[in-house]
C-alpha cells in the first residue's frame, strides 16, 4: 500500500479512541497526512525526537532504498499541535495496554517507521543495523 | 492500529523485534541515520511547513554529519572502509566505489567492507579482483556471493584458497544447469567449466559431474577422482558417463566391497545399454 492510499481517517479514529486530548478526527487525519508527507520527502534516514509533544517517543525512519520515486502525499495547509499530541498519547496508551515498547509501520515505496521509547533506542539501532550520527 | 486499509503496523516487544531482525540481518544493508530534534511543543509557526522543511533538509544534514564522522577517523583505510560500508545508503555509484577500493587496495578492511555489502556491483567486483586478489577472506566471500559475475568466477578459478575454489565450483556447477539464451554468456560459462576440469580435484565431483555433458570430460574427471571417497555415484547417475567408466566401477573389487550398491547400479546401466544396442541392431534393416 502506498502512502497516497493510506486511510488517514481510520488512523484518526484509532487515535481518537485512545486519547484524552481534545481534538477532532479531521485534525488528527491532517496531522497523519503531514507525517506521511514528511516521511516520503525525507532524502536520508533520520531519528527524530520531539515529534509528539507530551511524550518522549522517538521515531526512526528507514527509507525504502529500492524506491525510485516516492509518491509524496500533499502537504496539508495547517497541522494542530493538539493533534500531534493526541497521536503520541494514543501510541503510548497502546504500548501500555499491550506491554510493548515499539511500533513498526511498513509503507510501500516509503520504507519503515519505528516509533519507540527512548530506552529502546539501542535496540532499534541494532535491529535496523543503523549507525546514528549527530548532525 | 491495524484496520484493513492501514499500512503494515504492529506493536511489538524488544525481544520479538530483535529476534525477527537479527534473523534477516544478511538481507539488510548497514544504514546511517541522522539525529533530528524537532521539539514541536516549542515550535512557533506552521507545523506542517516545519515538518516538510525538516524532511527536505535531512539529506544535506546527513552528508555533513557523515563527512565529520569519517574525518574523525585517523586511519585513511578505516575511513575508506566506512565509506564503503555505507555506500548503498549513501548511493555511492559503483565506479566511485571501485576508485575507493583502488585507493585502499592494501587494506583488508577495505576489501571486506566492499564485498560484504548487500549489493556488490560488477564494477566493484572487478575492482576487488583487480586490486585485492590476494585478500583471501574477501575473495572467499566474493566467490560465494550469489551475484558473483562470470568474470569474477573466471578470475578466481586459479585461487590457491580451497574454500574459494569450492565456491567457484559450486557457482559454476549451479549455473551450468541454466540454459543461456545469450551465446556469449554460454561460451564464457563453458570456458570457466573447462578451466575447472583442467584443475579438477575429487571435491569438485558433486558439482561438476552431474552437469557435464561430455563423455570425454567425465572420463577425465573419473580418472582424477579418489575412488575411496563417496563421490562415485555421481558418475553412475550421469547418462553421459561412458561405458569404460561404468565398467571400471562395476568391476572394481574395492567398489564391490565398499560401495556395493553403486557397483550394482553401474552393472545394471551397462546391461540396459547393451540391451538397447541389441534391440536397435535387431530393428536395423538387414
Amino acid at each position: 500500500m502506498s502512502l497516497r492510499e493510506l486511510n488517514y481517517s481510520q488512523g484518526a479514529q484509532w487515535v481518537q479512541a485512545r486519547c484524552t486530548e481534545k481534538t477532532t478526527d479531521s485534525e488528527v487525519s491532517t496531522a497523519l497526512q503531514a507525517l506521511a508527507h514528511a516521511a516520503a520527502r525525507a532524502d536520508a534516514d533520520c531519528a527524530v525526537e520531539g515529534l509528539f509533544p507530551g511524550s518522549t517517543l522517538e521515531v526512526l525512519l528507514s527509507r525504502d532504498l529500492d524506491s525510485k520515486d516516492p509518491n509524496i502525499p500533499p502537504l496539508p495547509v495547517k497541522v494542530e499541535l493538539t493533534a500531534m499530541r493526541a497521536i503520541g498519547e494514543a501510541i503510548m496508551k497502546e504500548m501500555q495496554a499491550t506491554a510493548t515498547k515499539l511500533l513498526t509501520l511498513r509503507v510501500d515505496g516509503c520504507g519503515e517507521i519505528v516509533v519507540f521509547l527512548p530506552e529502546m533506542r539501542e535496540t532499534v539501532l541494532l535491529g535496523t543495523r543503523t549507525t546514528l550520527l549527530d548532525a | 492500529m491495524t484496520p484493513d486499509k492501514q499500512p503494515d503496523a504492529r506493536f511489538t516487544t524488544a525481544t520479538d523485534f530483535l529476534s525477527q531482525r537479527l534473523a534477516q540481518e544478511q538481507e539488510r544493508p548497514a544504514r546511517l541515520a541522522v539525529r533530528t530534534v524537532l521539539n514541536l511543543a516549542q515550535a512557533p509557526g506552521n507545523i506542517a511547513q516545519m515538518l516538510s522543511e525538516a524532511a527536505a533538509a535531512v539529506g544535506e544534514r546527513m552528508q555533513a554529519a557523515f563527512k565529520r564522522h569519517v574525518a574523525n577517523m585517523t586511519d585513511e583505510s578505516q575511513a575508506i572502509a566506512t565509506r564503503l560500508t555505507f555506500a548503498e545508503i549513501n548511493r555511492v555509484p559503483p565506479t566511485k566505489q571501485a576508485e575507493m577500493i583502488r585507493d585502499g587496495k592494501d587494506a583488508t578492511v577495505v576489501s571486506e567492507a566492499a564485498v560484504r555489502q548487500r549489493r556488490c556491483a560488477p564494477e566493484v567486483q572487478a575492482a576487488l579482483v583487480e586490486h585485492c586478489k590476494d585478500h583471501s577472506a574477501s575473495m572467499r566471500i566474493l566467490a560465494g556471493r550469489p551475484d558473483a559475475t562470470l568474470d569474477t568466477l573466471a578470475a578466481l578459478t586459479d585461487s590457491k584458497d580451497w574454500r574459494t575454489q569450492m565456491y567457484v565450483v559450486e557457482g559454476i556447477g549451479g549455473r551450468m544447469k541454466i540454459e543461456e539464451a545469450n551465446a556469449a554468456v554460454a561460451h564464457k560459462k563453458a570456458a570457466i567449466f573447462d578451466d575447472l576440469i583442467k584443475g579438477y580435484k575429487s571435491d569438485y565431483a558433486p558439482y561438476l559431474v552431474p552437469v557435464c555433458r561430455s563423455s570425454e570430460q567425465i572420463s577425465e574427471m573419473f580418472d582424477k577422482t579418489s575412488k575411496t571417497l563417496g563421490m562415485i555415484e555421481v558418475f553412475v547417475e550421469n547418462p553421459y558417463t561412458p561405458d569404460s567408466v561404468l565398467i571400471e566401477i562395476a568391476s572394481s573389487p574395492t567398489m564391490q566391497l565398499v560401495r556395493h550398491d553403486v557397483a550394482r547400479s553401474a552393472r545394471e546401466i551397462l546391461q540396459n545399454r547393451a540391451e538397447l544396442r541389441e534391440s536397435s541392431d535387431d530393428m536395423a534393416p538387414s
